[in-house]
């Protein structure tokens, strides 16, 4: 940390030094973190929002992580079994989980925990309609017994990615889904500190009684041992201000380090920038399945030519060390990436479909959410793009939070509607065809878009059930094939997210 | 003076309700916060039972009777996203903006009033020239790019003052007043200009009137003749534009409290806007409103102070 000199300044600021001077030696050691918003709403599995779920990492555990390589490894539970049949999960947690309120961690915790998350979370309702019922054994053994077997029940308790499924005290875990939890209390490594913070930053506390795993830390998965006494998030909504107090020493980490920022500190020597997020994030395009022109495939597949990854990239990252070209439909990098399907960006073959298609020139009607730093250039560089292929656009510019709303409405553009939008997600969120709720193919049921492919509900439902892992990537490559042949779900690239 | 301030006040209170009605009806019309609360995969039937569990799906009339009821009660309302009462978040930011406010205000009236003297005493001459040149650039030049140039220089080359943050007067004085020094700077710069300028011209324009000059041939000194006899009867134009400079501090303290991250209502209100926050949007619009009625009371009996003409 840089000290501030005020030598030469007048009396004021000399009064400032004594000030400081008098203030007694900090004994517990602080870590400063900006983050570009802090969470408000304070509930991981109520809101899906990452900045949520981050909180949630800081204060709850989860029954199951992922390690880097995707593998779901135990985190609460000390060991787990499966029943020959496949129907019957046995759970057992370890020892020395507790709740910053001093309560032991027990069965009916996990079970209302679970409850609760799978009837927010998209994985957690595929995990619910395999459920027959939970049991509670005693206080720290319980069972799933399914319906019929299910093969990603472990990959969904320790889902990453947003909704996470925390576990809570089961007084908190009985909020209905539909109302925020109003009582934060976890059994996670750090302790929040409600009073101390400020409508611009929370304040958590180390939890000296929390019992870290003995595997070494490996992205959600060990050891989770914190190494500093309290640890501040302070919101800077403007990137440049986080890096002045950054280089000033006022803070010590930036945790989302605009691309465009980054060269100012990768020359600080003092100053580390790197990559904090591996798995990154993606880009995506949504089209509107109920109304024309997007209703008939030959236009989205006319899209899907178009979509050509380095220029939605170079605009948002720049860097191509921070970006990845990457047309595969599931997290680049993860076990089910595959190149199965991928269409030939080809402007020519864009403008052919269009005229076979018999495309009269009407504008189609593009939302942008102009203040997202990750939607809005990703938008702008989509229009460039539909145009190029041969569309007409009109391009609605809106604020995110319009954007969300507006996006629901199904109707016709004339009547407020939509034909194509452009949206994000963290790769943890596509990693396989069941967590990628964009895949979903369940029109009315489906999320903003309600695409509509009774193939792809029929293949990730095999998916599901399918135990062998290679046979589970064959049934991906084939989704993949069948999102691409169908143009449901076409991704813009991947990017990493960057910290300093 | 009583009953003209009670004229005054009477006569703004409509004001105040036109505005909390039409921004309660125009927040509206903009959309709610539910579909970003339900998240990114909600359905249609998970968005509606959230706006019904808000209240959000009454009629805007039974919505703005309740607030209103509420409101008579003293009870600003609960933020729909933080579900914290709407008084106890304004109030956590209230400090870092009045701090501002009052330290930009008394800095920009204690520069700026000696400035435009000084330019009107040596009109026409090289300081008068030299200040009318730091006018125009202080005018030219947006608050965010002063602020970022003031923390260049002071923050990072030379290490005088903190980039950013705000700390509490209660809890560190000195502190606070070091962390405010560059946000004042900053946003000073324009209504130091404002004022200088009308403070120029009001004092020209007074120092040409028979009075100055009976003045002066009695034998008056220049510091009384200024003092006594030009700003005060050159005040009226400069108090109106010092009322009217703090209304434009408070409106573009956002921008300030952005680039040096001050915990002020400025930024409540964005955060609130953007998350179509009703309750805190709702108040904040109060708050302003009622500080502009504040504003335009003390402006009138400024000058019914400084001309007893406009009193009768």
């Amino acid at each position: 940390m840089k000290k501030r000199s005020r030598l030469g300044t007048i009396a004021l600021f000399a009064a400032a030094i004594m000030s400081a001077a008098m203030q007694p030696a900090r004994a517990e050691s602080v870590l400063r973190v900006a983050k570009t918003s802090i969470p408000r709403i304070l509930d991981p599995i109520f809101t899906t929002s990452f900045t949520e779920r981050d909180f949630g990492y800081l204060i709850y555990e989860t029954l199951f992580a992922v390690d880097k390589s995707f593998q779901v490894r135990p985190q609460m539970v000390e060991s787990w079994s499966m029943s020959p049949d496949r129907l019957t999960y046995t759970f057992r947690l370890r020892d020395g989980l507790a709740f910053h309120d001093g309560a032991p961690v027990t069965a009916a915790d996990c079970i209302a925990s679970i409850k609760r998350w799978a009837e927010r979370d998209v994985m957690g309702q595929t995990l619910a309609s395999f459920t027959k019922e939970w049991i509670a054994g005693d206080a720290k053994t319980f069972r799933l017994i399914l319906q019929q077997p299910y093969e990603l029940v472990l990959s969904s308790l320790g889902k990453v990615g947003s909704s996470v499924p925390f576990i809570m005290p089961e007084r908190i875990a009985r909020t209905p889904s539909s109302e925020p939890i109003k009582e934060f209390v976890g059994s996670g490594p750090f302790i929040f500190d409600q009073e101390a913070g400020t409508g611009v930053k929370l304040v958590f506390r180390k939890n000296t009684n929390y019992v870290p795993r003995s595997e070494p830390s490996e992205w959600a998965t060990g050891a989770k041992v914190p190494k500093v006494d309290v640890l501040e998030w302070i919101e800077f909504r403007d990137g440049m201000t986080a890096v002045n107090a950054l280089t000033n020493g006022e803070i010590d980490l930036i945790q989302e380090l605009p691309h465009d920022l980054a060269p100012l500190l990768e020359s600080d020597p003092k100053i580390k920038v790197m990559v904090y997020n591996e798995i990154g994030q993606l880009g995506f395009v949504r089209f509107n399945f109920l109304q024309p022109p997007f209703n008939d495939v030959r236009y989205r597949r006319a899209v899907a030519h178009a979509m050509r990854q380095e220029d939605f990239l170079r605009a948002l990252v720049g860097d191509a060390k921070y970006y990845k070209v990457c047309r595969s439909i599931y997290s680049c990098g993860s076990p089910y990436e595959t190149d199965a399907g991928v269409p030939k960006i080809d402007f020519a073959i864009a403008r052919d479909l269009l005229k076979d298609a018999g495309y009269d020139g009407k504008s189609i009607v593009q939302f942008m959410a102009t203040n997202s730093a990750t939607i809005g250039p990703i938008s702008e560089v989509a229009t460039r793009l539909l145009r190029e292929a041969g569309f007409k656009v009109e391009a609605q510019a809106m604020d995110f939070q319009t954007f969300t709303r507006r996006r629901l409405n199904q109707g016709p553009p004339e009547q407020g509607g939509w034909n194509i939008a452009f949206s994000t997600w963290t790769g943890s969120d596509v990693v396989d065809p069941i967590v990628n709720a964009t895949l979903s193919g369940a029109g009315q049921k489906a999320p903003w878009g309600w695409p509509t492919s009774p193939e792809i509900e029929a293949l990730r439902s095999k998916f599901a059930r399918e135990p062998d892992m290679e046979k589970r990537k064959e049934i991906a490559a084939e989704i993949q094939r069948v999102n691409y042949d169908q143009a449901i779900y076409i991704p813009t690239g991947t990017f990493v997210s960057l910290a300093a | 003076m009583l009953p003209y301030l009670a004229r005054r006040l009477v006569s703004a209170l409509p004001i105040v309700a036109i505005l909390a009605i039409a921004t309660f009806i125009f927040l509206r019309l903009s959309g709610d916060p539910t579909a970003e609360l339900a998240g990114e995969n909600a359905t249609a039937e998970r968005i509606e039972a959230l706006r019904r569990s808000l209240g959000l799906d009454r009629s805007v009339a039974t919505q703005f009777g309740l607030w209103l009821g509420h409101l008579l009660q003293g009870d600003l309302g609960t933020s729909l996203i933080t579900r914290q009462p709407v008084a106890a978040m304004i109030s956590e930011r209230l400090e870092a903006t009045l701090s501002l406010a009052l330290t930009t205000t008394v800095t920009s009236v204690l520069l700026a009033v000696p400035l435009g003297v000084l330019a009107a005493r040596f009109k026409g001459g090289l300081l008068d020239r030299a200040i009318t040149l730091f006018c125009v650039g202080g005018f030219s030049m947006p608050t965010f790019v002063a602020g970022y140039l003031l923390v260049w220089l002071f923050s990072i080359r030379l290490g005088w003052l903190p980039a950013q943050g705000y700390i509490s007067m209660l809890v560190d004085p000195a502190e606070w007043l070091l962390h405010l020094v560059a946000p004042t700077l900053a946003m000073s710069t324009v209504f130091i200009v404002l004022i200088a300028r009308i403070t120029r011209a009001s004092v020209i324009e007074v120092l040409g009137q028979d009075f100055v000059r009976t003045a002066r041939a009695l034998g008056a000194t220049e510091v009384r003749v200024f003092t006594l006899y030009a700003l005060r009867n050159a005040a009226v134009p400069i108090v109106t534009i010092i009322a009217v400079g703090i209304g434009i501090v408070l409106t573009g303290v956002v921008v300030t409290e952005t680039v040096f991250n001050l915990p002020g209502i400025g930024r409540l209100t964005i955060e609130a806007v953007l998350a179509r926050d009703y309750p805190v949007i709702q108040a904040v619009i109060l708050l302003f409103s009622l500080t502009y009625v504040v504003i335009n009371l003390a402006i009138d009996v400024a000058y019914a102070a400084l001309d007893p003409r406009i009193r009768s």
